[in-house]
């Protein structure tokens, strides 16, 4: 195993047999190496076979590392790094790889592999494939794949993307909804001197992922300037927008209070004339439902936005040539008070 | 008031200096790079013989990639070359301002960049990290092996740019590419452009090579244990790479050519076609590091074993390398 980004890494034999490989202590079949070291830095790191690496990294021998800041007030589960440019609400991990299938059966059946002729057919996030992503962590029906990627927000909140490439290609990881800001990469804070923060960080709408590469971003969801109000306008739909402390948004809905009252700018058509995703609530505004035909909806009870999160290379939102499925998920953006009573 | 004086004179000290910088420049010499191309069989660690074309030095033999050339920056760089190949072959340095620069139509399509010609004038060259290469036909010519590293050196000495941030101890130039032996066979055998293999378009590289060597057959570089060294990266191949060294961080300082107004610490450096990047690692131990490519071209043509981008940065003083030994016990 290799855990790059890591300095002082002792690996030991423990149990024999084992063998000196091209990058570290190998445990061959039947032995165990003890890889040991003092993570200093905070950040988002991985590690992986550090033999025939062609082969095993691609048969999924990978896996993250997150090391958390040390020094207070840092150090409240709420920061990437020491600083406070790195404070976030929630976090979510993007681990992102492909499968070329082929190798995979080769392998099974004992056969040499030409790892020359790669060409994948699966994309993952977090070794699940959308719309698996999707589902929840620890699905019983996924035994070997306990990790979902499905990044949830409220308004305003401050979502962090540990953004890691695990795999051989490059992936434009695209996320709908609001540009992000790159504050670190390969667990360093992009900074111009020590302890300056995130002076260099800068916006994107799509984080260019590279094999052995890791990114952190801090994405926002506002609803900021959209022109409209996402609460809703005319009967039914009265409320206030309390800006107190004078950030444009209302202290508590966190609505743009420049929009409110403006109307939904859409007629929107009448349920004959549609078909039904899954996350569509039946109503436009956020936290509000309306009727929807027998056996549609269902999947956003909180009546939540979504926003495709997705690689950008379009293929690679296929399962073996079947659309859609890959390196695809969904941000929810749920209404203020949905998680406190999801945690609940 | 004071303070604004000081800024003033600051700006004419700094003003001084940079007519100072370009006066030098003026002086700067003609330098003359006397190349040949030729034919060049290279034999892969599985055996196989690639029929390939490369550049070498007047009254030396070709090699894949050709010659590192060097200059200073403010340099004329002068490229005299002897062509022994049936096709014409032309220079380009990516990166560098070519003084003749009309392209060559044949048939209302551009066969080469610059004119046919037995030289090619590079005025007031740019301090950094280029490549060279045939600008004719690159789409064949390349991938045959017809490319090299022109290193240009600023003024000052120990340094890659007019910069303390590129100062180095030891440098390397570590030059990525790959090898589709259909290609070079079809190529040598005059029939590329048949119905066997049309057009590179379907380009299947088998080889990756490090320095035009595919591992074991790589060549190891060395350095002192904290030194600085300068990595000059250079990708020639058709793929992009990532290039890795195990347990060091790659402190990126320049991208083709150009200085970054901050480095950036790399785990694995992105390095596109075409692309070269000054990277500069400071190795902490007396040991092998391992420096692959993280996009995971370490096969030679499917053979058994590891092959493809990997070779070693080798500080101090190491044991020779045998992968098979039993490593020692801790008791």
């Amino acid at each position: 195993m290799v855990f790059p980004g890591q300095s002082g890494v002792v690996a030991a034999e423990v149990t024999a047999p084992t063998q000196q490989g091209l990058l570290t202590l190998e445990a061959l079949p039947g032995g165990t190496v003890s890889y040991s070291f003092t993570p200093t830095e905070p950040g988002t790191y991985y590690y992986q076979s550090g033999t025939n690496m062609d082969k095993q990294v691609q048969l999924g021998l990978f896996g993250a590392i997150i090391v958390r800041p040390s020094v207070a007030p840092f150090n409240d589960g709420h920061h990437a790094y020491n600083h406070s440019d790195s404070q976030f609400d929630r976090e979510f991990l993007f681990l992102l790889s492909e499968m070329d299938v082929n190798h995979h059966e080769m392998w099974e059946f004992g056969a040499p592999v030409d790892t020359t002729t790669f060409f994948p057919v699966y994309w993952f996030i977090n070794g699940r494939n959308a719309p698996d992503t999707m589902f929840a962590a620890g699905a019983p029906w996924l035994p070997s794949q306990p990790y979902n990627c499905m990044p949830m927000m409220e308004p305003g909140e401050r979502l962090l993307m540990r953004v890691i490439g695990i795999g051989r290609d490059m992936h434009p990881f695209h996320h709908h909804g609001n540009h992000s800001r790159i504050i670190a990469e390969n667990g360093r804070l992009l900074e111009s001197t020590p302890g300056a923060g995130a002076d260099l960080s800068r916006e994107v709408f799509t984080i260019h992922v590279v094999p052995g590469k890791t990114v952190d971003a801090i994405f926002t969801w506002t609803g900021e300037g959209l022109g409209w109000d996402i609460y809703g306008t005319g009967p039914g739909y009265e409320h206030d927008c309390m800006d107190g402390n004078g950030d444009n948004f209302d202290d508590m809905t966190h609505e743009y209070c420049p929009d409110h009252g403006k109307p939904f700018p859409v007629i929107l058509p009448t349920k004959k004339e549609l078909t039904f995703g899954g996350f569509w609530s039946g109503s436009p505004f956020l936290g509000d439902t309306g009727s929807l035909p027998p056996g549609e909806g269902g999947l956003n009870p909180w009546a939540g936005y979504t926003y495709m999160w997705h690689s950008h290379n379009e293929k690679e939102m296929t399962n073996n040539d079947v659309f859609p499925g890959g390196m695809m998920t969904m941000l929810i953006v749920v209404p203020p008070g949905s998680m406190m009573m999801m945690a609940e | 008031m004071r303070t604004k004086k000081t800024r003033q004179f600051a700006m004419l000290a700094l003003a001084v200096a940079t007519l100072f910088v370009v006066t030098g420049a003026s002086h700067a010499a003609t330098v003359t790079s006397n190349l040949i191309t030729g034919l060049v069989n290279v034999t892969m660690p599985d055996g196989a013989v690639v029929p390939m074309a490369g550049f070498g030095l007047s009254g030396g033999s070709v090699s894949v990639p050709g010659p590192v050339l060097e200059a200073n920056e403010g340099d004329t760089l002068v490229i005299n070359l002897t062509n022994s190949l049936p096709v014409p072959i032309t220079v380009v340095v990516h990166g560098q301002r070519i003084q003749n620069p009309t392209p060559v139509d044949v048939g209302g399509r551009v066969l080469s960049f610059v004119p046919h010609s037995g030289s090619f004038t590079f005025p007031n060259l740019k301090a950094g990290t280029y490549l060279y290469e045939s600008g004719t036909h690159p789409a064949v010519e390349v991938p045959m092996g017809l490319y090299g590293v022109l290193i240009v050196r600023p003024a000052t000495p120990g340094q890659a740019y007019n910069d303390p941030v590129s100062a180095y101890d030891t440098e390397h130039v570590v030059v990525f590419s790959d090898v589709d032996p259909v290609l070079n066979t079809m190529v040598r055998t005059g029939r590329y452009g048949s119905a066997l293999y049309p057009s590179t378009v379907k380009y299947a590289p088998k080889y990756f090579l490090v320095n035009g060597k595919a591992y074991p057959q790589t060549v190891p570089m060395t350095a002192n244990n904290g030194d600085r060294v300068l990595l000059r990266l250079v990708n020639a191949g058709n793929r992009d790479y990532a290039p890795t060294l195990n347990g060091l961080y790659s402190m990126v300082i320049a991208e083709d050519g150009n200085l970054l107004p901050f480095p950036e610490n790399d785990l694995a450096v992105m390095l596109p076609a075409g692309k070269t990047k000054d990277v500069i690692v400071t190795p902490g131990a007396d040991t092998r590091y391992t420096l692959y490519d993280r996009r995971l071209n370490l096969s030679n043509a499917g053979t058994a074993g590891v092959g493809g981008i990997l070779t070693f940065l080798e500080v101090g003083t190491v044991p020779p390398l045998s992968p098979l030994k039993k490593a020692r016990t801790r008791r």
